[in-house]
């Protein structure tokens, strides 16, 4: 269980937050949305220890986040960055390694069993890829790359900060599908940011709207992603739209 | 990629071999086995055989120590010798030769403590700018330190240079630059994971800064000793990682080791080739790596700005 409990949080004197509660449901996938500015990465900094809470409790299973080890931390929560950079040529074999430094030692990465590795590229179907260079593939394959990497880190919980910015609308679907079938088959708990509102009423269990540093409305899709709820929160004209296939937010 | 590294290791031996063997046989006088005198013998062990060693473990040491710069700072153009750790090294040296004449340990430990100055300032400028800027820093802070030493050494200081080796100053550096050598082959891999982003580092528990700290501190003791022994060296540090990376590879716990053996015999090669050339006259080997260094690190930057290795 990864909780908050009565966070602030300020920024250059700037309150963002001013006791936040929230917990991520385990299990299943909880999308994050809001207007720009509405504290989205912020909150998901404060989840993930990239920043630190002015006061109150993030606690991951009971123990306070910041009292765990930085590797033990990174054993049971793994972050996929929305930009990721490499400074050097890579092999996608390399790479995907490096998710197993929490539990290997500094000094030798060649300690992982290859099986373990193997199960990673064919579940995301790059195993033909894995004596390429990183820079030579396409951003969708770079994606399922840094998923790879973060998947070697067996985590309980999967951090994805805005992952379909720079994908088309093929490889989005595609990526979001991965996640959804990675939810379903080992039970992942995932939470993400998006901002495509019909990609969060169809691949979420669970959406959170910020605003304002306030979480406006957190439940299932439906309940959270609604004519009113939207109309006020991104100040934009919308309808909801039900049909067979699915439920839709049309905006105009 | 392992038959051409046998390949580049065999020829990288046979090289070694070569050069030393007419290393010491060749110079303002030459030596055969036919004629062996006293004079010659003296020539051999007191004054090429501890030039020779001191070219070999400096190469290595410089190398290996551009490499770590380059890992740490993720900058291919980064070296030493250009980013004023090698020249802050060599000033405090000439410190150490005012305060504590004729001992030469003390000369060591004011360079490293030189050398550690121009770190402190380059770990303070990389967290506030990009690569690049930082290199320009580095020539700035170069420029500076190279020009106090020059007043003070125009005020009637002899420089040190690797025609200036003695069994001493080869012992000092033998010792320390190999144990700085046997640390960079022991943290080599943290080179491979300075590859990625900082915020992906530390999501995988790491720590980026621990890990640059650490290189830079192997890097900046290796050029220091290596100065306070045979003077500042700029563009080895670039060149010799830079040929490897097309040669062997980009994995750091390869191109350490090939930095180690391929910047020790360039170095050899180089100081050679400067005192054979027109006998007994000599071009140091500072200057000669100035010569070829300034064109590879043109076209190391042509290459990246052609966009295939683009760094931020």
């Amino acid at each position: 269980m990864l909780e908050l409990n009565n966070v602030d949080f300020s920024y250059h004197n700037k309150n963002i937050f001013n006791g936040l509660n929230f917990s991520l449901q385990d299990n299943k996938i909880t999308t994050i949305i809001g207007p720009n500015g509405s504290g989205k990465s912020t909150l998901f900094k404060l989840l993930t220890r990239s920043e630190k809470a002015k006061s109150g409790e993030i606690k991951l299973d009971g123990s306070d986040i910041w009292t765990i080890q930085p590797r033990d931390f990174a054993k049971k929560v793994a972050i996929v960055h929305q930009q990721n950079q490499l400074y050097d040529e890579m092999t996608v074999n390399e790479l995907i390694k490096m998710g197993r430094l929490p539990y290997n030692s500094l000094f030798e990465n060649d300690q992982t069993d290859p099986e373990k590795l193997n199960k990673i590229l064919n579940y995301l179907e790059i195993e033909p890829l894995k004596n390429k260079f990183v820079s030579e593939l396409s951003g969708g394959q770079q994606q399922r790359v840094w998923l790879a990497v973060a998947l070697a880190q067996e985590p309980e919980y999967l951090f994805l900060d805005e992952p379909t910015t720079y994908l088309d609308l093929h490889f989005q679907y595609r990526f979001l599908k991965l996640l959804k079938k990675l939810n379903r088959d080992q039970g992942l708990s995932i939470c993400m940011i998006l901002h495509d509102l019909n990609q969060a009423l169809q691949f979420s269990d669970q959406v959170v709207l910020l605003n304002q540093g306030e979480i406006k409305k957190i439940g299932q899709p439906e309940e959270v992603i609604t004519k009113e709820i939207i109309s006020n929160n991104f100040k934009i004209d919308c309808e909801v739209i039900k049909t067979d296939q699915g439920v839709f937010l049309r905006q105009y | 990629m392992k038959k051409r590294g046998l390949w580049v290791y065999g020829i990288l031996v046979i090289l070694l071999i070569g050069t030393v063997y007419f290393a010491l046989t060749h110079g303002a006088s030459k030596i055969s086995y036919q004629n062996l005198t006293i004079n010659n013998l003296n020539i051999l062990f007191n004054i090429r055989i501890p030039r020779i060693l001191s070219a070999l473990i400096a190469g290595a040491s410089l190398s290996v120590s551009g490499a770590f710069f380059q890992a740490a700072l993720r900058n291919p153009i980064a070296d030493p010798g250009i980013m004023g750790v090698s020249s802050a090294a060599g000033l405090f040296q000439t410190f150490a030769m005012f305060l504590l004449p004729g001992f030469f340990f003390g000369k060591i430990a004011f360079a490293v403590v030189g050398g550690m100055v121009a770190f402190i300032f380059l770990i303070n400028f990389q967290k506030k700018m990009d690569p690049y800027r930082l290199i320009i820093i580095g020539v700035a802070l170069n420029a500076v330190f190279t020009g106090i030493q020059d007043v003070i050494s125009n005020n009637g200081n002899a420089s040190v240079s690797l025609a200036t080796s003695t069994w001493q100053s080869t012992l000092y550096l033998a010792i320390l630059g190999i144990l700085g050598i046997i640390a960079a082959i022991i943290f080599a891999q943290w080179g491979n994971y300075l590859k990625v982003n900082d915020e992906e580092l530390r999501s995988l528990g790491v720590s980026p800064k621990q890990m640059r700290i650490v290189l830079l501190l192997i890097a900046v003791i290796l050029a220091s000793i290596t100065t306070a022994c045979i003077g500042v060296i700029a563009f080895i540090g670039i060149i010799v990682p830079q040929i490897g990376r097309q040669l062997i590879g980009h994995d750091y716990q390869k191109l350490i080791p090939f930095s180690m053996f391929a910047g020790a015999w360039f170095m050899l090669f180089v100081d050679t080739l400067g005192r054979t050339i027109n006998p007994p006259n000599e071009i140091s080997a500072a200057v000669l790596l100035a010569i070829i260094g300034g064109p590879c690190m043109i076209l190391i930057l042509l290459k990246i700005s052609g966009g295939k290795n683009a760094r931020a």
